[in-house]
């Protein structure tokens, strides 16, 4: 369902139109959190900023104008987790103030593109590995899962899933040592 | 490549996406027990709204002269008395309370610098795509064991950068300012205000402060003097070195 769509949905029926919204962005939002809070809080943690960044989105989602609502709940999904993280009391790094930045060169430009082909080809490495391999690698290492709870989900016990996960990683690495 | 560069990469925001996509972080049942518990709280928030409605719609008053007369002349009475109350909590707190600027004539445990932090606009954040969202601290006061900051934030042009996003207008969520009180290492220790209200509209934290192109709001900060060192910044939570507003408490 498109973004109008899904709003025309929400203003003639409200609660089919937040539904639509939730099935929509529910994996998107949750991926953005765990990005930002895996490490750092628990799995209850991502789980309350999870349903603290839908529910602000929901109660303002009359407020929401231009064209893309997954910007802004993007957006939201980011803040809330990044405040999560202040509240978990996790020290910040420390920046470079932007007048100190260096100026963008064509070197820089170079090496981003380097940047976004290697994160192409880590993707495409993880498919390779093949199921469940990537499935554990990404929920291990992505969204922060303990590896029995992965167990579960792949249908493998806790130590069987450990170790096929350290070997996939081992391909992984072995696979892109060559961009280093 | 190490373990943790192949973590770093995987978490880099270029894969979020396709991540979502291809490999969901919740099952269904996850789904629709986090969905489950959205729709309480938006269920709750809309009784608590509802609720005093509910209850003026459903007051029933017998009418009288006499009851028509009394309960205003009642209520009038009670309106003197209160701003007659008020007016003396405010004389009395303005001999307590000392100024911004503090009377040099007396005696005081801490001044606050105001050379860095009154007036001075900071951009607030490098993560717009154009123009600039400023932070200008308008005030700093003693508020009891709470040393409150007033801020105005005013979105000039600026448009937030997000994940494959363009275009949006800037989200800037209200309980990401904090104080940034000292260094270990290369990590900032942070404190979060023990309040926050916006535009002296709402009490308790605002959820959220979302400023479109042009869009200004104030917003007041507490935080317990005990907890400020002598000298701190004001920070939000992107970045504490561009975006902060250094006030200085010097002991007399």
């Amino acid at each position: 369902m498109t973004d109008s769509e899904l709003r025309a949905l929400i203003k003639t029926s409200p609660a089919q139109g937040h539904r639509a919204l939730y099935d929509t962005y529910a994996n998107y939002v949750y991926a953005v959190i765990s990005r930002h809070l895996a490490g750092y809080g628990s799995r209850e943690d991502i789980e309350d900023c999870f349903v603290e960044t839908f529910t602000m989105v929901l109660q303002h989602i009359d407020d929401i104008t231009g064209d893309s609502l997954k910007a802004y709940i993007g957006v939201a999904a980011r803040n809330r987790a990044l405040s999560f993280r202040g509240k978990l009391g996790w020290q910040m790094q420390n920046t470079v103030p932007l007048e100190d930045a260096a100026e963008p060169s064509v070197q820089h430009v170079e090496e981003h593109l380097e940047q976004k082909a290697l994160h192409a080809q880590l993707m495409q490495e993880v498919k390779n590995l093949g199921e469940p391999d990537a499935t554990i690698l990404i929920q291990k290492y992505f969204y922060g899962r303990k590896m029995k709870e992965i167990g579960k989900m792949v249908g493998l016990s806790a130590n069987a899933a450990q170790v096929r996960c350290s070997r996939a990683l081992k391909q992984l690495r072995n696979k892109l040592s060559d961009w280093r | 490549m190490r373990k943790k560069d192949i973590i770093r990469l995987l978490r880099h925001a270029d894969n979020t996406e396709q991540i979502s996509k291809d490999y969901p972080g919740l099952t269904d049942a996850e789904r629709e027990m986090l969905f489950s518990r959205i729709t309480q709280k938006l269920q709750a928030a809309q009784t608590e709204e509802a609720a005093p409605a509910e209850e003026e719609q459903f007051t029933i008053v017998q009418e009288s002269r006499f009851s028509r007369v009394f309960p205003a002349a009642a209520a009038a009475v009670c309106m003197l008395a209160l701003c007659g109350t008020f007016a003396g909590l405010f004389w009395m707190k303005g001999q307590m309370q000392s100024p911004v600027q503090p009377d040099p004539t007396e005696s005081l445990n801490f001044e606050i610098n105001h050379e860095f932090a009154i007036g001075d606009k900071y951009a607030a954040n490098n993560f717009t795509q154009s123009g600039t969202l400023w932070m200008t601290v308008t005030e700093t006061a003693y508020d009891g064991d709470l040393f409150r900051v007033d801020l105005l934030l005013e979105n000039e042009r600026a448009v937030s950068i997000a994940d494959n996003a363009i275009g949006a207008p800037y989200l800037f969520m209200a309980d990401n300012f904090m104080a940034a009180t000292g260094q270990n290492g290369d990590n900032w220790l942070t404190i979060q205000p023990c309040k926050i209200t916006m535009s002296n509209v709402q009490e308790g934290l605002p959820n959220t402060v979302s400023l479109r192109s042009g869009e200004s709001c104030e917003l007041s900060l507490w935080f317990k003097t005990e907890s400020l060192p002598a000298e701190w910044k004001l920070v939000t939570s992107y970045s504490v070195a561009n975006s902060y507003t250094v006030i200085t408490m010097k002991e007399d």
